[in-house]
């Protein structure tokens, strides 16, 4: 048994005298799914955005065997080329002002500086076709897509640099059902490409079950419950798991 | 008794400079006191544009055409008196983004206190107890207290809950409520849901409902009318539509709906390609380039709307129901 890509132990976010995250403790391994479901305000983006290193915690966080939260800034930099964040407004992630091979091609130019112009065009050519875009997209700016095609461009962003980790903040909840699935898929494939290991958070627990493979369940800052997708779901231990499901409005 | 609200052959287009865009076309639709209609469709399909533009707050560049009728009033190009009168007391519309819909500078009660002002010219004690009481009944927690509140100091969900009041305050018929719960989670998107269904049969208000979430929608709406691309492609009553959809895209929505019942697979279900753009030329079936049913007629050909017992279908190559 190798060690998990990432190992979290008694991780907690203060926020003043609020605290956001209390003691969170899972471990995550390469080419996992792992599910992050709560209410609003339970938490879950801090916990991701910890995880992230963008916001300060306290605890352990173990990634690739290294100790995030005591890496010095150059060293956490370099390494964030291998964990890398999908955010919920597709439009609002992308800067509005850099053209879609611009966007792409940014992490390269940072993480991978020794690339020559036409090898770094022709991954971002490779990128934007492996997530469904056609090349001729790349001149063109954020405004001029749909909401499923900036997804399509901010997971590009993200993927073009090989990450381990792929957080993904509620990435279909502000698009169309018909679009969803979509993205869903795409995520899964890179995954099946890369083995990259994923975090996804989203309140549509309908979803998470499509694409996890085991499931945490927050509430006010704490995992009151973990376990595999299919059994945390088939017959929920906590309470407010199953008050949870419950209230997920059902087709007839 | 005249319909809540009756919408006939009723065309949105914008004009800027020589280009024209159709965003509505051609839509009729019927609401009774009482009645919940949900609207169904992707981004881009109209539904927004369509109620904008009913009631006279769409873009100065639109032009309208047909007849909207609340209560059996017309209200297109009706003089701004009569929108004013009709507008807040008679119809209020609930926005989808809670955060945006509210004035950031104001405290709620005051917001509150403003559309009884506007609408009713109540002294100021009665319009505030008026919204302490609304506030209440729509399950807002300590309303005295957000009274005080400024919009950032609230959730989201007790965020949405305020708009709801505001739009109730001025003691609606017809309730528009936009995707008003899409930006909440599960647990207050069915308080809202029950909310919205209390007030229907307490004050026979007449609810439409628009939304891309047909789980949401199948526990609301009595009938559900699904459009594309401007118009609508089939109507039914909603355990109908959603048991045995006619149109393809009906039953493409359906299919691609997670639920927690449907095996998990490989992949999801998904409908390939996007909606076309408000602007685009369409000849035939908006929905023939998605379509698996799609024949040479199809692109050709637009189907009209063919009303039946069962509600409303445009499609060549129907589902059988």
């Amino acid at each position: 048994m190798s060690a998990p890509l990432l190992d979290v132990e008694g991780l907690s976010v203060h926020f003043g005298l609020f605290q956001a995250v209390k003691g969170a403790s899972f471990a995550l391994d390469r080419g996992e799914t792992l599910g992050l479901v709560g209410e609003s305000g339970a938490g879950k983006s801090t916990l991701a955005r910890a995880i992230m290193r963008l916001v300060q915690a306290q605890g352990r966080l173990r990634f690739d065997g290294q100790d995030l939260l005591a890496l010095a800034p150059a060293r956490l930099r370099a390494l964030r080329r291998d964990f890398q964040m999908v955010f919920q407004s597709p439009l609002g992630s992308l800067n509005p002002r850099l053209s879609v091979r611009a966007a792409v091609s940014e992490p390269l130019e940072l993480f991978e500086p020794d690339l020559d112009r036409q090898a770094r065009a022709r991954k971002v050519a490779e990128m934007l076709e492996r997530v469904g875009l056609q090349a001729g997209v790349a001149a063109r700016y954020p405004h001029e897509f749909s909401g499923g095609q900036c997804q399509r461009i901010a997971i590009a962003r993200a993927m073009i640099a090989r990450p381990k980790l792929l957080v993904c903040d509620e990435p279909v909840s502000s698009l169309d059902v018909s679009i969803q699935g979509q993205i869903v898929n795409l995520l899964k494939e890179l995954q099946e490409d890369t083995h990259m290991a994923m975090l996804f958070i989203s309140h549509n627990l309908a979803v998470v079950r499509q694409i996890s493979h085991r499931i945490l369940v927050m509430q006010q800052g704490e995992i009151v419950e973990s376990g595999e997708c299919h059994r945390l779901l088939s017959s929920p231990q906590h309470p407010y798991t199953q008050r949870l499901l419950l209230a997920v409005p059902q087709m007839p | 008794m005249h319909p809540a609200l009756r919408i006939d052959n009723f065309s949105v287009r914008f004009e800027r400079g020589d280009s024209s865009t159709m965003a509505v076309r051609e839509v009729s639709l019927q609401v009774e006191a009482g009645e919940c209609v949900a609207l169904v469709g992707e981004s881009g399909s109209g539904k927004t544009q369509l109620f904008m533009a009913a009631f006279g707050l769409a873009s100065s560049q639109a032009r309208v055409e047909g007849s909207v009728r609340y209560f059996g009033e017309e209200l297109l190009h009706a003089p701004q008196a009569v929108l004013n009168r009709v507008r807040g007391a008679g119809i209020a519309m609930v926005f989808q983004d809670p955060m945006n819909a509210l004035t950031p500078h104001l405290s709620i009660g005051a917001q509150l206190i403003e559309v009884l002002a506007v609408h009713g010219g109540a002294p100021r004690e009665a319009a505030r107890s008026a919204a302490l009481a609304m506030l209440e009944r729509v399950g807002v927690d300590e309303p005295a207290r957000r009274m005080r509140q400024y919009p950032h100091e609230l959730s989201g969900g007790q965020r949405q809950r305020v708009l709801i009041a505001m739009g109730l305050l001025g003691a609606p018929k017809l309730l528009v409520a936009d995707e008003p719960t899409t930006a909440l989670d599960v647990h207050v998107q069915a308080q809202v849901l029950e909310l919205l269904q209390r007030l229907r049969q307490e004050t026979k208000l007449a609810l439409i409902f628009i939304s891309h979430d047909l789980a949401v929608v199948a526990g609301v709406a009595d009938r559900i009318m699904v459009m594309y691309a401007g118009r609508i492609v089939e109507s039914a009553a909603s355990g109908a539509l959603l048991r045995s959809p006619r149109h393809p895209y009906s039953a493409a929505l359906i299919r691609c709906m997670p639920s927690m019942r449907s095996p998990v697979a490989a992949r999801m279900a998904t409908l390939p390609g996007y909606p076309p753009r408000a602007g685009d030329l369409i000849a035939g079936c908006a929905f023939a380039p998605r379509c698996p049913k799609a024949q040479a007629r199809c692109v050709s050909e637009r189907p009209p709307l063919i009303a039946d017992a069962r509600g409303s279908i445009a499609c060549h190559f129907p589902e059988a129901p």
